[in-house]
């Protein structure tokens, strides 16, 4: 496109010098990192008239990167006494770094930057061979430290793994989190990101499973101040296994969630259901590509937005079933609920289908709280203000009883309470 | 006769929806302990009637008054009319998918209390005397975890307006052809449940095509409505004959 503009215009010539230098005392990055800090520089900003950009201001997400960037502190995080009240396991990201009380099981490494090169390397070329996409390429320039959880063979583990990003404040930080699951084993992830003020969190998640195995992905992000959330996701599943993702995100100034499903192995599934629930002036974008690359394979995708003020939320699913995919189960409903006239919501599934042996359907409604439903629920005697929240709690719990885990789904649930405010 | 105490009382009132005035110089009083069945064409005004009283919108008073236990109604609005005590049986009860029917049951009841400065109703109580009700309605037990009427049939639906009356005790219910649509054992179970709450300080108002309703909830008043207000009026001798003889012999005049 003619008029897009490069991430060189818009940060300030210094600072790409500056950039440039911290890179080169990563030396052990040198290599790559130029590379990839080359085509960084010439990497487009999408537009946001283009349908998947709509209402999502990445170029200033990209300006405040490097600018918070530049001032980055050393602190450290200091653990409260007992921090962890249950058996689960606790990490904490804190200004670019993985903490944990005790010891960790050896299925979790947390990998220093500043430490692990070799490893740190090959994973990040394993990564960005599979990706191109802009909030990758941040991600890569500038990291930070990295979470690998890796199960073996028959591992199955009940504990769940509760990875939380703490508040953050004038911070710019690159999380990586690699998981991956062998045969026949299951985990349980829960990444929690606190409200952070005047930061840029850029995140990278990736995910593979081997055949037989089960991976949980639960995701909550509390509403970001004077923040920018964006994540790029890339999830692989081999045969026979599945992915069930629940997320619930309460928006930032920019809040982006690019994933991609690669469904590779026979009969492997994908399950989404998702919340997003920007108010104020934010903004919650979720764009999805999933890729059916095989037998039997399934994807439900279910997102709900409940967008109040004069946010904005933007969906963007592209479901793709190739042509030896027969048997395949495809599913993607967006509904909305736009709480006030100056809400807006941008939604677009696409089906692209190769194949005649296939059970797709996709949807997309938004509406207003309906008038005769208010009118129903007070006619019993509960206020207006009462009224409206069963009417947007009803909606919600759509998504959040389809969580089986209590623990989770009351955790969603009380999320979901707090950040809604009806008037 | 001693002279009863009035609980409803309508004066020349008018009401519209939208542009098109509907109702039309009605006047109706209504004592306490009192049933009223109101009968009438299709369109006549009826559903209209009960949306004005409670409180509905779309429905403006554009003349009249209506005064409910000393109260001016119009004054009050939609929730603390059914704080007061007044329950609408709705013609086309509303599906309201993912709110459950014991949670939105329990929270009309606590509104209820808050309203009468009483204490909120106790887990056990509440779930003893839905069980209770709902076993007279022949609901069902997983019915009360679904959603508010989601996925009901027509004649489920109108069994569990009946159901959210016998929890709330209203003092005045309008039940807008609560019969429509039920089977003969439907029937025989909602006037069960009408007749187990009507009472000395109870009353109700009910709207309905059928004298069959009739004949399980006796009336002491039959009013025919027309053109948006009462023409004649008489006890249930005269529901037997409207039955036979339709309406045109008093439209017509
Ligand atoms: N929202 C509306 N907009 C326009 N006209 C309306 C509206 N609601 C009702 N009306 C009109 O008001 C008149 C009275 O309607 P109402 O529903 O009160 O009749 P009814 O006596 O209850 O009829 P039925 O026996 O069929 O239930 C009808 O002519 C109807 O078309
Ligand atoms: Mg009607």
């Amino acid at each position: 496109m003619a008029n897009e503009r490069i991430i060189k215009e818009l940060v300030s010539p210094n600072d790409l010098d500056y950039f440039s230098t911290i890179n080169q005392e990563n030396s052990w990055l040198n290599g790559y990192n130029k590379e990839s800090y080359l085509k960084l520089l010439e990497r487009p900003i999408p537009s946001n008239k283009k349908e998947e950009w709509r209402y999502t201001k990445i170029s200033e997400a990209v300006n405040q990167f490097f600018l918070k960037a530049k001032e980055n502190k050393t602190l450290s995080y200091v653990f409260d006494k007992n921090e962890s009240i249950d058996d689960d396991i606790h990490i904490y990201f804190y200004n670019g770094t993985y903490y944990h009380q005790g010891e960790l099981p050896s299925y979790i490494t947390t990998l220093k930057i500043s430490q692990d090169h070799p490893y740190f390397e090959s994973k990040i070329y394993d990564d960005n061979k599979v990706k191109d996409c802009l909030i990758n390429d941040l991600n890569t320039i500038l990291l930070s430290d990295m979470l690998s959880i890796e199960t073996k063979n028959n591992q199955k583990i009940d504990k769940m793994i509760r990875i939380i990003n703490l508040s953050h404040k004038d911070c710019a930080l690159s999380p990586r989190i690699s998981v991956k699951l062998a045969s026949n084993s299951s985990l349980k992830v829960f990444e929690h990101h606190q409200a952070s003020e005047s930061s840029v969190l850029n995140n990278n998640i990736d995910i593979h499973l081997e055949e037989n195995s089960t991976l949980d992905y639960f995701k909550l992000i509390d509403k970001q101040i004077h923040s920018h959330d964006l994540t790029s996701q890339k999830i692989n599943i081999g045969e026979n296994s599945c992915v069930n993702l629940f997320s619930l995100d309460s928006g930032a100034d920019t809040s982006r969630s690019n994933i991609d499903v690669e469904l590779n192995g026979d009969n492997s599934a994908i399950v989404i259901n998702a919340l997003f629930t920007p108010s104020e002036a934010l903004h919650s974008g979720n764009q999805l590509k999933i890729n059916h690359n095989a037998k039997g394979t399934k994807s439900s995708l279910d997102f709900r937005g409940i967008l109040d003020d004069s946010s904005a939320g933007v969906f963007f699913g592209k479901v793709k079933v190739h042509k030896n995919s027969s048997q395949t189960i495809a599913n993607m409903s967006n509904q909305n609920l736009l709480l006030s006239d100056y809400a807006k919501i941008s939604t677009k599934p696409i089906l692209e289908i190769y194949n005649d042996d296939v059970e797709c359907s996709h949807s997309a409604t938004s509406g207003n709280l309906d008038d005769d439903k208010i009118f129903y629920i007070k006619s019993r005697g509960i206020d207006e203000k009462s009224a409206k929240m069963f009417l947007v709690q009803s909606f919600a719990a759509k998504i959040i009883d389809k969580i089986k885990h209590a623990n989770m789904r009351e955790t969603f649930n009380n999320h979901l309470l707090k950040s809604l405010k009806i008037n | 006769m001693s002279t009863k105490k009035t609980l409803l009382s309508i004066e020349n009132l008018d009401a519209s929806i939208g542009d098109k005035n509907i109702i039309k110089n009605l006047n109706l009083t209504i004592h306490y302990g009192e049933t009223h069945a109101i009968m009438g064409p299709n369109g006549s005004g009826k559903s209209t009637l009960a949306k004005a009283l409670a409180g509905h919108p779309d429905c403006e008073i554009t003349k009249g008054s209506i005064k409910y236990k000393d109260i001016d109604l119009l004054t009050l609005p939609v929730e603390e009319r059914s704080n007061e005590g007044l329950f609408l049986g709705f013609q086309y009860p509303i599906e309201i998918p993912g709110l459950s029917n014991s949670v939105f049951l329990k929270a009309a009841i606590n509104a209820k209390n808050k309203h009468q400065e009483l204490k909120d109703v106790s887990a056990t109580d509440f779930i003893k005397e839905l069980k209770e009700n709902a076993d007279m309605m022949g609901i069902n037990q997983s019915f009360l975890s679904r959603g508010v009427n989601e996925g009901y049939s027509g004649g489920e639906k109108k069994r569990n307006e009946i159901l959210q009356m016998l929890m709330l005790k209203p003092t005045l219910s309008v039940l807008d052809e609560t019969d429509s649509g039920l089977d003969i054992d439907s029937m025989k179970i909602v006037s069960k449940g009408i007749n187990s709450m009507l009472g000395a300080n109870t009353s109700s108002i009910v709207i309905t095509h059928y004298e069959r309703l009739l004949k399980y909830i006796k009336p002491d008043v039959v009013h025919v409505f027309h053109n948006g207000t009462i023409i004649k009026s008489g006890d249930h001798m005269l529901a037997r004959e409207l039955e036979e003889k339709g309406y045109e012999w008093l439209t017509n005049e």
